[in-house]
């Protein structure tokens, strides 16, 4: 059996088709214009330095139906606004949709002032702030917390610390364990000597992270994504969403440069996380301390956090009360694909109402 | 009254850079719109409007690092199935059989990665972006200008190609100088160094992926179905190279040459920046170490400032008056010791953790594992 099937006028056909798509995208994609970040109306309630505290309008016809409100907790890397990329691929709608009160930090963009920021500043500092607004404008003592990737992580390091502000804590595709086979990432990082990167680069640039997640799958990423392009530029709406989702990857802060020193080190080098050993700002953060309830998504197809790297949380946290949902998809389409839509906010509201 | 003409002149201005760039968005549509109709350069057409794209969406591409990396490298990797379409294309001009254009094309591609391989340098530029993201930095035009790196990076080899004089010890009144320089120029020499072994490790992945190809396509596999369009066999290439890129990426080699590149770049940076700091402080500006103390010592008295706010507020709220309350109170902060020359009232403040309960042991937790499979949707 032959493995390719060729004719010359089918080859010629091909290259036509080509050029024409080539020739169609330019006007599609000037038509794009400018895309927001963020589509869902917000309102501002607190700020502190790059930092934004935003709080989520309701839908009309919709009310909050739980009294204890949720705190999305996003990753230094890349925008929060994937969580609420465009209309019906939105998270943040779907968990208003759920009758949730949602509130998201926006970390903003760290510049060479924000170098000295620690994991301390972001999680003892920043983050318990943010808790604090949230539960000041509720009347309450503790709020539900929302923790996405790195954010997860960092949600962990809170609630570990902080047991008594947190009611209930959700984890989306987050690392616990970083020493799992399949983590090229870790893999990649074990042999950089991250002090000469910091104080040779001060900050990390956003790019020189995009590069590395790029290079994860170069070909596909790099080469083929744009090719596949081509087949959808004489459609506008396509074109659309692509943009969308391009403007997204390719918006990438500066990591404060101490704050990726420990990240680094303690999670990614020496696995603390379960191992035990990080040190936030004095104190040490145990993740048998959580004995509040935990929800923890993962995706099955997840190239940067692994399913392993997060299933970890199971053994690794002390509540009795711990519940894990698989989605099948990946990192990013865990936010935005329709079955996300379908599934995940559906999920984490009514998991949250059962113990409201 | 100047505002609103302003106002009116930019609204005039952005009409006609509408107008312009409508034209020129025009012209190019024409333009690749006959191509299509006569099978013209594709390679063109690529390269052509991704460049012009780019240009047109991001002002500052030559001095963002990674930004002209990327435009290269972009181009480039759809240059390669570009290439290939032309190649068939030219093929079949030439009456061959498909067949024979993939061998055509699997030879002019075997060819590159060995020269790439004899030459040092790297095959693909996906795979070199990374770091030449890192070298772009050096483009910064205040780099250029302060310490000239491109002369340097050109001319230091040639001059001293062994590295006979940079070896030498300095001596006299310029001896420090000349230390830091021969340190950086030897840190640049070790940084190409492994920069060529990486290349070399890339260039080795691309002629594993092109000698898989060549068996795939000798002796498919029993139930593959045959690659019926150009779109297919690249796939089927990129495929290939993702699954011999991936066994590599996760070997201890690839960790250690990757390690070693990164870290011998950082080191010759860390140097360059402290030729960067003596120049401009030769010119009466403030280096970067210098600005860097005083942005950490703001961050040290912010943080400290934020904990005594903390705690006041928390006395507050557990209604202790505050003494002098009304009145500006000064705070002493246990570390660094103040040193008081007089007794002055101060309230002090320490601020203590909250103790955490001791965590019982636990018996095994009950946990509940629930999936959500999602269907996949029915491939027309």
């Amino acid at each position: 059996m032959s493995a390719i099937n060729l004719h010359p006028d089918q080859i010629l056909q091909e290259i036509g088709n080509f050029n024409s798509k080539l020739a169609e995208g330019i006007k599609n994609l000037q038509q794009v214009g400018e895309l927001p970040a963020g589509v869902t109306p917000r309102e501002v309630v607190y700020t502190e330095d790059k930092l934004t505290l935003y709080h989520y309008k309701h839908p009309d016809g919709v009310k909050p139906k739980n009294k204890t409100p949720l705190l999305i907790v996003y990753a230094l890397v890349n925008r929060p606004y994937m969580t609420d990329l465009q209309d019906g691929k939105s998270m943040v709608r779907g968990l208003l949709d759920q009758g949730l009160d949602v509130y998201l930090i926006d970390w903003g963009y760290p510049d060479r002032s924000d170098r000295f920021t620690t994991l301390d500043d972001y999680i003892n500092g920043y983050i318990d702030r943010c808790v604090d607004k949230v539960a000041e404008l509720h009347g309450l003592d503790a709020i539900n917390i929302l923790g996405i990737c790195q954010g997860g992580a960092f949600s962990l390091c809170y609630t570990s610390l902080h047991t008594e502000k947190v009611k209930n804590l959700v984890t989306m595709v987050t690392p616990v364990d970083f020493h799992t086979k399949d983590n090229m990432l870790a893999h990649w990082i074990k042999n950089i000597d991250v002090d000469a990167l910091v104080d040779g680069l001060g900050n990390i640039p956003g790019d020189m992270m995009n590069w590395t997640f790029l290079n994860l799958k170069p070909y596909k990423l790099i080469g083929q994504k744009y090719i596949d392009m081509v087949d959808i530029l004489d459609n506008p709406k396509h074109v659309t969403n692509f943009m969308y989702m391009e403007k997204w990857i390719f918006d990438s802060p500066d990591q404060a440069g101490e704050a990726y020193r420990q990240f680094i080190k303690d999670f990614y080098q020496a696995n603390k996380l379960v191992k035990g050993g990080i040190n936030i700002g004095g104190q040490i953060v145990d993740l048998k301390n959580i004995d509040i309830p935990v929800l923890n998504i993962y995706a099955q197809d997840d190239h940067l956090v692994p399913p392993a790297a997060s299933i970890a949380m199971k053994k690794a946290v002390g509540t009795k009360d711990y519940t894990e949902l698989s989605f099948k998809g990946g990192h990013i389409g865990i936010y935005v694909s329709s079955s996300a839509q379908r599934e995940v906010p559906p999920s984490i509201g009514k998991w949250l109402k059962e113990r409201d | 009254m100047s505002t609103a003409k302003s106002s009116s002149e930019n609204a005039e201005w952005f009409a006609q850079g509408k107008q312009y760039w409508d034209n020129w968005v025009e012209t190019q549509r024409k333009s690749f719109d006959d191509q299509a109709k006569t099978f013209g350069p594709l390679q063109n057409n690529w390269s052509a409007l991704f460049k012009n794209w780019q240009q047109m969406t991001s002002a500052d591409t030559g001095t963002t690092p990674g930004a002209a990396a990327f435009g290269d490298m972009f181009t480039k990797t759809g240059g390669s199935f570009i290439g290939m379409l032309e190649q068939f294309y030219k093929s079949t001009n030439q009456q061959k059989s498909p067949e024979d254009a993939i061998k055509d094309w699997m030879s002019g591609m075997q060819r590159f990665f060995e020269t790439a391989l004899f030459a040092g340098q790297a095959p693909q530029q996906d795979m070199q972006a990374q770091f030449k993201n890192f070298t772009d930095q050096f483009k910064n035009p205040f780099i250029n200008q302060s310490y000239d790196f491109q002369s340097f990076q050109k001319g230091a080899q040639s001059a001293d190609p062994l590295g006979f004089y940079a070896s030498i010890p300095g001596l006299g009144y310029n001896r420090e100088t000349q230390e830091k320089h021969n340190k950086l120029y030897n840190l640049y020499v070790a940084y190409e160094a492994k920069m060529r072994a990486y290349n070399d490790e890339m260039s080795k992945v691309g002629l594993l992926a092109l000698q898989r190809f060549g068996d795939y396509v000798q002796n498919p596999p029993s139930d593959a179905a045959p690659l019926g369009s150009l779109k297919q066999v690249y796939v089927k290439w990129v495929d290939i190279c993702e699954d011999i890129y991936a066994k590599f990426a996760y070997s201890e080699q690839y960790a250690t040459v990757y390690g070693e590149v990164v870290n011998a770049l950082m080191a010759f940076k860390k140097q360059l920046h402290i030729i960067t700091d003596d120049a401009a402080g030769q010119m009466n500006i403030p280096t970067r170490a210098e600005v860097d103390s005083l942005h950490e010592r703001v961050h040290n008295l912010r943080r400290d400032n934020m904990k005594l706010r903390q705690a006041v507020d928390a006395l507050l709220k557990a209604g202790k008056p505050v003494k002098n309350a009304g009145k500006p109170v000064k705070l002493a902060v246990v570390t660094p010791a103040p040193v008081a020359k007089k007794k002055k009232k101060v309230v002090s403040v320490k601020v203590v953790a909250a103790k955490k309960k001791p965590v019982a042991k636990k018996p095994a937790p009950k946990k509940n594992v629930v999936k959500l499979v999602t269907k996949k949707k029915k491939k027309k």
